[in-house]
């Protein structure tokens, strides 16, 4: 992903740990990472704790002089795609020493338990359900809110490709919402 | 329910995001409509999610990361080594 010159300088900056550098990184880039996170974890709690760590690791970074070269954005969303799935691992390792406190299901349908004003939640949810491909194309669209072109340079993949993966992806969250709730 | 072909879906979010309407693209595709307005309907929904972060997590997390920022500084020039003065030259008295 190529860099303007402008994030090139804040980048700069930062490297020398300038205050205001800093905290235009932070207006600048907290909302699309809180919202890119959103979009794989659905617990605002832990989307906080996990944006703020994003920034944290950037801080790391620049102290043990591994920060991002050219491109911040870039490098913020792979650092906060990675602590994405750290949150997974452990959660993963927790749930199974503590199978036993595991809840059962309470046995409705998804169209029992869909609210037309929860519709949202609900295909956060559902989220979980996508490839991993597919639930980052859709979390870098509207989370991060970047173009076809960031994602297929982020991803590794042609504009082609993530045009296809992300109508797949809606395809196959909207083919599991009942068609009462898509009137909400 | 027919099979919708994958094109046609890249081709209604290619559309939605040229800024065309949910209806004015079902109008265009009056034979596959029934499949294409939940695939609309998601594609917006997803689009209008309202998830910003609140005013007070996004100020903790400047904070902590300026602060941070702060100690790291502070810690950096304490490790700066100490730049030797200058030795005055002796006054020779000879």
């Amino acid at each position: 992903m190529a860099a303007t010159q402008d994030e090139l300088i804040l980048l700069n900056r930062a490297r020398a740990l300038e205050q205001d550098a800093l905290t235009e990184i932070h207006e600048r880039y907290y909302v699309p990472i809180y919202r890119y996170i959103a979009y794989r974890v659905n617990e605002p709690q832990v989307v906080e704790d996990l944006t703020s760590e994003v920034f944290l690791r950037l801080l790391s970074a620049l102290r043990d002089s591994h920060a991002p070269q050219n491109t911040l954005r870039g490098w913020l969303y792979g650092v906060a795609s990675n602590i994405v799935k750290e949150y997974y691992r452990q959660k993963k390792r927790a749930k199974l020493t503590l199978l036993d406190e595991s809840m059962p299901s309470n046995g409705r349908s998804l169209t029992q338990q869909i609210d037309h004003k929860l519709m949202g939640e609900k295909l956060l949810a559902l989220m979980k359900d996508l490839t991993e491909d597919q639930q980052q194309v859709l979390a870098l669209r509207f989370g991060f809110e970047m173009s076809i072109k960031e994602v297929a340079e982020l991803m590794g993949k042609s504009e082609g490709s993530v045009k296809m993966l992300q109508a797949r992806a809606i395809a196959s969250l909207a083919s599991r919402i009942p068609a009462e709730a898509m009137a909400a | 329910m027919k099979l919708i072909p994958e094109e046609l879906y890249v081709a209604c979010l290619d559309a939605l995001e040229n800024g065309d309407s949910a209806v004015t693209i079902l109008a265009r595709y009056p034979h596959a409509a029934d499949e294409l307005r939940p695939f609309l309907a998601t594609a917006v929904h997803l689009t209008q999610l309202p998830m910003p972060p609140t005013l007070a997590a996004q100020q903790a997390s400047r904070q902590q990361f300026l602060c941070q920022a702060a100690e790291m500084r502070a810690d950096a020039r304490w490790r700066q080594p100490q730049r030797r003065r200058p030795r005055k030259p002796r006054a020779h008295n000879s």
